[in-house]
């Protein structure tokens, strides 16, 4: 009884003693139990009433409650979910977060190094652990990101970061995973974006392509040296590609595109290609399979990308990649992306509606996404072993009207689950005697 | 005695009236060219109607003297014998823009207030000049077409200033070799307009509803100018556009619903309409036969698309394919329509292809009369000219074509006679040498076979040769075929070839005389060993044209495949109100039944007849099972930027009052379609957020499939936009001086605009109750079309719809608004309002807000997605929208935030998206709930609607079916049947020599309230 009231006081402090900017929780107690809970394993599995115990940071088990006999002493803490559910961290890949925080306003946008090669560029180091955005994601859910540069031919460095720490180094779950490519388009637009012409075929296509392979080749040779004579930054960012410790992220939507990224490749020999974007990957998912891709899909809420496609096709792509049997998960890329990355939930959400079992979809947003960052062994399932870092929710966390944080941790440590809305919209409820939601 | 003279002088000017008077002086002896030209033995077609099988034309001084069967003639008339010809009247082309250069203005005027640069007493927007005349700047030497016109057909042309809003005159102008003095046949010959701003450096008007509005304005203007006494200040544009009001009024368009707009423009002010359109008129033909225009067509048929690779051709939409298809039938369908229609070279790359493109749609059904009359006494009525031009027929000029065969099957132009001038492209008297002919030369005989045209043939002769067999010692007649080369001039005819046979090794050369009569050839040539020889050739066969043989093949056969609209999922036929019993649904009614469980709904003549009542009648409805499904009534989108043509913002000014978006919305924006998938049924499109008073809405269904007429809600509340904060200072150009670079200028020019509105009232006030005498006096008020509408908003007669953000500048509006007497109605967007709920409460103004947008500017810092639930709980009207095409389908997504952020319970939140926006927008009385009266917009949901699981599965408007997810699939493979044979068409086409155009992606514009109406 006396560990549960600790359990309640410590999630009261965070009610109450909240800042406008939340700070790290330090916590000593290490064994927690979650009790009662409707665990989504990340994998596939689905346990109706679990219990989650937690140690030193780690997921020790995930049993069934009905069968597992609480041992009181063993947990400094134990807390009743009943109802509730409990799900990994949803792991948003593919983001600015961290790296812009107004998008309007030059001045807080970090994304985008100017040049066309820039692998060298790096997220970690510029990832705000302060960013406001980032408060409002974790909220629902969202525990952990890779942070990720656009732009150019190849936009830079991603890192994957938890939301949660007093500072990058702290933040850190994966320092520069992967190299990404934002794969030349055929097709460029015409016209100017409010009122665009017909796209046409891109004649500096072939020349873009040409100067990509040209830099692999380049740099393939430079790091074939251990110690070269005259050090080459963009060379030296690629070496992790080539020795496989390093992925590659190669950014195209089209078929014919896709195409020529599998064909590049294979001509590298790459270790981990990652196809993101993949709007038609569908159309190639064998090919794709054979040459040992993955995908991260773009996200359902967004528009056909052809005018005579189903209005739903972009709701039904996560299905069709399941039925085809490929490895992917969801990201959230495009307009205002750092702050609609906490719909990340929704889009999985979406993917349930059109076609995906409930545990399919959860697993795009936990730990299908883990697997294609190379972070599973650490992440993406409630597992024995992985890292506590999981969300509890009143209801489903993938529906809107019922995704209610109730609790979240990361590496085992409980975070505030406050931010600057919440304490606006308390002022204003406060003020005009309205009562609290 | 004097005046004996005088009446002998009138009478020679009478009977020489029409014929050229000379007024300049000559250099030397006076040369009258008033030879009688008699073209004789000839076909002659009149016009479209008319054929003299055997006639002849007489011609002096550039004038038809005479039109009609044969008879004899005068001593001194030069005969031309014209057997086996015809004559036709030659072309019009009354939409071009030959010869003539726009006027450049030097200066740099991107800073406001950006005058004209155009330097006089002309009207203050340089897109906007009626009193350009194109005689004034139509060179002959800049008339690069005119040789390629006249070879096509062309003898007038009537060209413009192809360049602003208002163009200014067109010059009807003959393509003759003459001085331009004697070519010019009209000086002014038609008032042009265009909805293209053109090279004007000033930013209004930067979208097409402005345009529109400046057109209108611009004729106000002009009425009231007409009407001053003693104009202190002359302006030569108001001027001229009234001297001009007679002229006919040519809009120049680019696409079908462009002339719809031309139309509504021309109606408001009884102006005779003909219009330029864009050659697409065949999808929306029933509107723009009711729209009365007349139209000029392009024959700008695009080729086909290179469908070689299935995954380059995917970027091909329907749309662009069907436009292939369907185009080169445009023609034909408005001859079928009965649409009054000239023809034009414009639009095409290069003139030299336009009787190919004639020929194009003759095969695609056009007669060809009505080809010709397309070309001739249409265009010349249209600008009352056909008693001159047009026809072949007395005292009219002597432009006609002398062809040779079908001039449009087949024919060859050989002559295009301009005013007299006559222009020869292939000579009439050249022999028609072609046959078979034994060709003997020096008493060795060979065969020539000559084919080809009459001026290019080309032989091909056949020697036979002995082979001796060495085995056997036998004999073979070994025949050898040898192109020959052969030119013809006149009745002269040389030809060469090589030979190698027993009797010549090499180059043998021949010169003859045709005699026509007895078709024989006869002359000299020169043998390989360089001896003369006589030689001839006598005809044993004539030619046959077989081209002449194969009929020209009509095809009409895709003219039923027009979809509504016609492109991807457009519907076969418009979907009609139908009786629908729906039952054991859960009814979201948003009435105080609230949530009805198992209920039933009758829906009929487009109303909802019944809901969940005990007993209906329900004569032959269709019987929905709603088992397990949920019904409500319809999205309304309070926010919307779909479906627009050509600009969502008038960034131009300040204050755009005038603009509307009605006047642009367009029919075919696929997004439309997705809405109704997202159960979407009504819509408010917005004007942009460019500037602080924007433009009209306009209120619509989402009608997929109707014309934008059809689409807009009858008798709806008229709204309009305002907005405040970052985008009307444009705080994010670094160049910008327009005003108001601040909050704080933002509320002056509020102020100040109103101050003026009511100024303007107290004139015209003042005005009307004046004595007669006095108004005279006074003169009619000037009408201006912005503050009228303003003057709107202060009567409540149309409402406030004003984007904004943060609480300072909200506040600001109800200030200003509380002190001028009228109550916002609606702030959009509206982050901030949780902080002013109490005070909006107060003012009366509603809300329409984003779920939980943040964070893409300075100004929703503050922006919190609990807003919504605030606002409501404090009893604002409070709605949730979209701004996006996006998320506009996903309007039940974003109402269920409302739940999840500040616990909105889910009928609270449901209403945000259907009965809330109905309130704003003044359409509850209609729409917005399930209640017996109301328009039948429904939607049947699979599940809870506010669930991430709902889909829709039927969307109704006004009791029509307008989306069924059943249904689309059979939408889906129909329209990939349509595509295949579309692409196996273009394959063929490919096959057969046409040249084709690489895959072209169609995209749909996505317009945000900021998207500014401004190029670069």
């Amino acid at each position: 009884m006396k560990k549960l009231i600790i359990t309640y006081i410590v999630l009261l402090s965070v009610q109450l003693f909240a800042q406008v900017v939340p700070a790290p929780i330090e916590q000593k107690h290490q064994t927690i139990l979650l009790q009662n809970g409707k665990a989504h394993i990340g994998n596939g599995d689905y346990v109706n009433n679990a219990a989650v115990g937690i140690k030193d940071g780690k997921i020790l088990f995930v049993k069934n409650a009905l069968t597992y006999k609480v041992e009181k002493a063993e947990w400094d803490t134990i807390i009743d979910i009943k109802g509730k559910h409990v799900y990994p961290g949803f792991i948003a890949p593919n983001v600015t977060l961290g790296l812009t925080e107004i998008d309007a306003v030059k001045a807080s946008r970090d994304f985008e190094e100017t040049g066309t090669i820039n692998p060298n560029v790096r997220s970690l180091t510029s990832f705000n652990m302060d960013s406001k955005v980032m408060y409002t994601v974790r909220t629902n859910g969202v525990l952990v990101c890779q942070s990720t540069p656009q732009g150019g031919l190849i936009s830079g460095t991603s890192s994957i970061m938890a939301l949660d720490g007093w500072n990058w180094e702290d933040a850190v779950y994966k320092a520069d995973d992967g190299v990404h490519i934002n794969w030349p388009k055929k097709y460029r637009t015409t016209g100017w974006w409010a009122e665009p012409g017909v796209s046409v075929a891109n004649d500096k296509y072939e020349e873009l392509r040409q100067q990509l392979h040209d830099f692999f080749a380049a740099a393939q040779a430079y790091c074939k040296e251990k110690k070269p004579s005259a050090v080459n930054l963009k060379y030296e960012a690629m070496r992790g590609v080539f020795k496989g410790q390093k992925r590659l992220f190669l950014h195209a939507q089209f078929t014919p595109e896709i195409n020529d990224i599998i064909d590049f490749s294979r001509k590298f020999k790459l270790a981990h290609p990652v196809l993101v974007g993949g709007y038609d990957a569908h159309h190639l998912a064998d090919r794709l399979k054979e040459n040992n891709f993955s995908v991260i899909l773009r996200k359902p809420h967004q528009l056909p990308l052809f005018e005579d496609d189903f209005p739903n096709a972009p709701y039904e792509r996560p299905y069709k990649l399941q039925q085809a049997g490929i490895l992917f998960c969801l990201e959230n890329s495009g307009d205002m992306e750092a702050m609609n990355s906490r719909n990340l939930s929704f889009l999985a959400g979406t993917a349930w509606a059109y076609g995906l079992t409930e545990e399919e979809a959860v697993a795009t947003i936990t730990l299908n996404t883990a697997k294609i960052l190379g972070i599973d062994d650490r992440l993406g399932s409630l597992e024995e072993g992985k890292d506590a870092t999981l969300f509890v929710s009143d209801g489903n966390a993938l529906d809107m009207k019922s995704n209610q944080a109730f609790l979240a941790m990361v590496k085992g440590r409980f975070i505030e689950l406050d931010n600057h809305q919440i304490q606006l919209s308390k002022k204003y409820h406060k003020k005009y005697g309205l009562s609290q939601p | 005695m004097l005046r004996y003279i005088f009446s002998i002088f009138f009478t020679l000017l009478l009977l020489t009236s029409g014929k050229a008077q000379h007024i300049a002086p000559e250099n030397g002896v006076h040369d009258p060219h008033n030879t009688i030209y008699a073209l004789t033995n000839c076909k002659v077609v009149v016009n479209a109607d008319l054929t003299i099988p055997l006639g002849m034309v007489m011609v002096q001084d550039g004038i038809i003297t005479y039109a009609g069967i044969m008879k004899p003639l005068p001593k001194d008339a030069v005969k031309i014998d014209l057997k086996g010809y015809t004559l036709y009247p030659s072309f019009i082309d009354i939409y071009s823009s030959e010869g003539v250069v726009p006027p450049k203005y030097e200066g740099n005027n991107r800073a406001y207030p950006q005058p004209s640069l155009k330097e006089g007493p002309f009207y203050w927007n340089q897109a906007v000049h009626p009193e350009t005349n194109a005689y004034d700047h139509y060179k002959v030497k800049q008339a690069k077409n005119r040789k390629a016109l006249i070879q096509q057909g062309f003898g007038v042309i009537s060209t413009h200033v192809e360049d602003g809003v208002m163009r200014g005159t067109s010059v009807l102008v003959s393509l003759s070799d003459h001085p331009t003095v004697d070519n010019v046949i009209k000086a002014q010959s038609a008032n042009h307009y265009s909805f293209s701003k053109g090279s004007s450096k000033q930013h209004y008007p930067g979208s097409q509803m402005g345009c529109i509005a400046l057109i209108r304005q611009f004729y106000y203007d002009a009425i009231w100018y007409k009407s001053l006494k003693n104009p202190v200040k002359e302006n030569v544009s108001l001027q001229a556009a009234l001297n001009n009001e007679q002229l006919p009024h040519f809009f120049g368009v680019s696409d079908k619903l462009e002339i719809l707009r031309a139309a509504k423009i021309a109606q408001e002010f009884r102006l005779d309409l003909i219009v330029k359109g864009g050659g697409d008129e065949y999808e929306r033909i029933d509107e723009i036969k009711q729209s009365k225009a007349k139209l000029v067509i392009p024959l700008n048929f695009p080729d086909p698309f290179d469908v070689t690779d299935p995954y380059t051709s995917r970027f091909i939409s329907l749309a662009d394919l069907k436009s292939w298809e369907m185009r080169p039938y445009n023609p034909y369908m408005l001859y079928r329509s009965g649409i009054p229609f000239a023809l034009t070279s414009k639009g095409l790359k290069s003139p030299k292809t336009f009787m190919k493109k004639v020929k194009v749609a003759i095969k695609h059904g056009l007669p060809k009369n009505e080809a010709l009359r397309a070309l001739t006494q249409q265009p010349a009525e249209f600008l009352g000219v056909d008693s001159l031009v047009g026809s072949i027929a007395k005292g009219k000029l002597a432009n006609f074509l002398v062809v040779k065969g079908d001039l449009f099957e087949g024919g060859e132009i050989y002559e295009n006679w301009l005013k007299g001038d006559r222009q020869r492209f292939k000579d009439i008297e050249t022999a028609d040498i072609r046959g078979k002919y034994d060709i003997n030369i020096n008493k060795v005989v060979y065969e020539l076979d000559i084919k080809g045209s009459i001026e290019k043939p080309s032989g091909k002769l056949t020697s036979y040769g002995v082979v001796k067999d060495s085995t056997n010692g036998g004999q073979t007649i070994d025949t050898t075929y040898l192109k020959t080369d052969i030119e013809v001039s006149g009745l002269q005819v040389s030809i060469s070839f090589v030979l190698k046979d027993e009797a010549y090794d090499g180059l043998v050369q021949l010169n003859g005389t045709y005699n026509p009569t007895l078709g024989l050839l006869h002359g000299t040539g020169q043998l390989p060993n360089g001896y003369w020889v006589d030689w001839n050739g006598i005809r044993s066969k004539n030619f046959d044209d077989k081209k002449k043989s194969k009929k020209m093949v009509v095809d009409t056969s895709a003219v039923e495949n027009i979809r509504y609209p016609n492109m991807a999922f457009g519907f076969d036929t418009l979907p009609e109100a139908k009786s629908y019993f729906i039952k054991n649904a859960t009814l979201w009614t948003n009435e105080k039944e609230g949530i009805i469980k198992k209920g039933t709904l009758y829906i009929s003549d487009g109303k909802i007849k019944s809901v969940n009542a005990r007993s209906t009648s329900i004569g032959g409805a269709i019987v929905i099972d709603a088992e397990g499904k949920h019904v409500t009534s319809g999205i309304i989108d309070e926010h919307s930027h779909i479906a627009i043509s050509k600009g969502v913002n008038e960034g131009g000014q300040a204050i755009t009052a005038e603009v509307s978006i009605g006047d642009v919305v367009r029919s075919d924006d696929i997004n439309i379609f997705r809405q109704l998938a997202g159960g979407v049924t009504a819509a408010q499109l917005l004007h942009g957020s460019a500037n602080p008073i924007g433009g009209k809405s306009a209120l619509i269904k989402l009608k997929w499939g109707f014309s934008p007429e059809e689409m807009l809600i009858q008798d709806a509340a008229g709204f309009i936009k305002f907005a405040l904060g970052e985008n009307v200072k444009q705080s994010r150009s670094s160049h910008s001086n327009r005003y108001p670079q601040t909050r704080m200028g933002v509320e002056q020019l509020f102020y100040d605009a109103f101050i003026r509105a009511k100024e303007y009232e107290v004139e015209w006030k003042e005005y009307f109750s004046a004595s007669s005498k006095k108004r005279d006096e006074m003169g009619t008020p000037r009408r201006d079309l912005e503050l009228e509408a303003l003057l709107e908003v202060v009567h409540g007669k149309r409402f406030i719809s004003c984007h904004s953000y943060v609480q300072s500048e909200i506040n600001m509006l109800m200030h200003v608004a509380d002190s001028m007497g009228f109550t916002v109605n609606t702030f959009t967007h509206i982050l901030e309002g949780y902080k002013v709920a109490d005070k909006m409460l107060e003012h009366g103004a509603g809300a329409s807000t984003f779920a939980d947008w943040w964070a893409y500017k300075y100004e929703v810092n503050e922006a919190i997605p609990y807003n919504a639930a605030i606002l409501s709980k404090m009893g604002v009207v409070t709605a949730i929208n979209s701004d996006d095409a996006e998320m506009g389908r996903r309007l039940n997504q974003e109402a269920a935030k409302a739940v999840k952020y500040g616990g909105v319970s889910e009928e609270e939140a449901w209403k945000m998206v259907t009965l809330n926006p109905a309130k704003l927008l003044h359409l509850d009385d209609r729409m917005g709930s399930l209640k017996a009266g109301k328009d039948a917009d429904i939607v049947i949901w699979s599940d809870n609607p506010l669930s991430i699981k709902a889909k829709v599965e039927k969307t109704f408007i006004d009791g029509a079916l307008m989306y069924d997810s059943e249904k689309i699939y059979y939408l889906k493979s129909r329209d990939t049947k349509d595509r295949k044979r579309i692409m196996q068409k273009m394959i063929e086409a490919k096959k057969n020599g046409s040249p084709t155009r690489k895959a072209v992606m169609r995209k749909n514009p996505q317009y945000h309230c900021d998207t500014e109406g401004e190029e670069g």
